[in-house]
């Protein structure tokens, strides 16, 4: 039961890129796009553990930027950095609570704006400081909102697992 | 497993795949040609189901960008209405002056020029960040696609073929911090070159800062450009920036083309 769920996240998380190039790159808030992958892999992180994140985050990453990337592998390293260190965080003790994801969220996404903007400086591409404000501003409020909608799915799926377990506990 | 033991075990999982990361930035930076054929296989392999996914979500897509566009729709219809009155009237000028031009060319002995090759596409995906701004079409090498060749839509052109597949093709838009394209200034002749910027704008850059430039000139590509075609619209000229500071001028270009609601596109094969 447990593999099939992880291979049912593993699934999700491969529709998200789908979704995230055919679709949600075309709504935009102030040029500012949101990012599911990224509350995916975070998702994945919380409910599956470091280790998934690390993994699935890279593989992610990875086919993002082959698919459409300009530096390839910048997206893998940014997504399974994400996927590791929400899963140490939350291996340290926090609880799975709505504030915890929030502030997740909001921390990983300024992270991977920041680092995104280093990386990209370091390889003489010019930054726009005002852009880069706005999309400090908007971006993590907008992947908030699309949290609200992937993280029960993903917890779905974990609850029922959870459930079955203890039912058949004795039996197995 | 121990938690010491997980812990390490992910630890070294993370520090193989930030050095798999690190080489594949450095290496990739380096225009390698390495990663050229996984990347041509991973569009290829999920082109199908991209096309399908674009499909399906393009009314909601559309739905919102639209939703965006009614609050000045007013003076947007105005606009356009004063800006259909004149094209009508060069329109009819034009028809004469190219039945002027070929009599002409005729007389000179010249080649009257004929229309371009093109092949219609469809966008199947599209990606627009602070650092990159690609679309994806459906068309690739097997349909005579090759990188370099540009890419239009009915309003003017819309970017450069990057990187094709046996079946996809990645075009950079004009918006794109990286995008460069030979262009000249309708009314003068001057020639320029059309680059992004890196806030999402499009910039007329190379104008030497003692020329004449006017707000509301059209931009359209020069004739030196190895695949793209002369004479394609590209914008026009939205703001000119004050002379004297620096050696060139900094002229912001409107661009012709909605880059938000492209669907089908062109691509000129010469």
């Amino acid at each position: 039961m447990k593999i099939l769920l992880k291979f049912a996240h593993f699934i999700f998380l491969i529709i998200s890129v789908i979704l995230q190039l055919s679709f949600l790159e075309q709504l935009k808030i102030f040029n500012i796009n949101i990012d599911l992958v990224l509350v995916t892999v975070i998702g994945i992180a919380v409910f599956e553990g470091g280790l998934y994140g690390l993994v699935y985050g890279f593989i992610a990453g990875m086919l993002l930027d082959l698919m459409i990337g300009q530096v390839i592998g910048l997206n893998a390293l940014l997504y399974c950095l994400s996927g590791f260190f929400t899963g140490m965080i939350m291996d340290a003790g926090f609880k799975r609570r709505m504030i915890t994801y929030i502030l997740l969220i909001f921390f990983f996404t300024e992270a991977n704006i920041l680092l995104t903007g280093g990386i990209y400086y370091l390889f003489n591409f010019t930054s726009h400081t005002a852009a880069l404000g706005l999309e400090m501003i908007i971006k993590p409020v907008c992947n908030i909102v699309v949290m609200f909608l992937v993280f029960p799915l993903l917890k779905a799926g974990l609850e029922r697992s959870e459930e079955i377990g203890f039912k058949y506990k004795d039996q197995i | 497993m121990a938690p010491e033991r997980k812990n390490l075990k992910n630890i070294i999982i993370l520090i193989l795949l930030i050095v798999i990361c690190i080489t594949v930035i450095t290496v990739s930076f380096r225009q390698s040609d390495i990663f050229t054929n996984f990347r041509l296989l991973t569009l290829d392999y999920f082109k199908p189901v991209q096309e399908k996914t674009f499909q399906a979500f393009a009314p909601v897509a559309k739905f919102f960008i639209n939703l965006r566009d009614y609050v000045n729709l007013k003076e947007k219809l105005e606009a356009l209405e004063l800006e259909n009155a004149l094209m009508m009237k060069d329109y009819s000028e034009n028809i004469n002056l190219k039945i002027e031009n070929d009599a002409l060319r005729k007389l000179a002995g010249m080649d009257i020029r004929s229309d371009y090759q093109a092949e219609a596409a469809k966008v199947i995906g599209y990606y627009n960040t602070r650092w990159q701004s690609e679309i994806i079409i459906n068309k690739g090498k097997s349909s005579g696609v090759v990188e370099g060749m540009a890419v239009v839509n009915e309003k003017g052109l819309v970017g450069i073929v990057i990187l094709a597949s046996s079946s996809t093709s990645n075009v950079r838009l004009l918006t794109d911090p990286q995008s460069s394209v030979g262009a000249r200034i309708l009314s003068s002749r001057k020639l320029g070159l059309v680059e992004g910027g890196s806030d999402k704008n499009i910039y007329l850059n190379y104008i030497a800062s003692g020329e004449l430039v006017f707000k509301g000139d059209i931009l359209i590509t020069s004739e030196y450009g190895k695949f793209v075609p002369a004479e394609i619209l590209i914008g026009r000229i939205k703001r000119v920036g004050p002379t004297g500071q620096t050696l060139y001028r900094q002229i912001e270009v409107e661009p012709f083309v909605d880059f938000r609601t492209l669907e089908y596109v062109l691509i000129i094969k010469g």
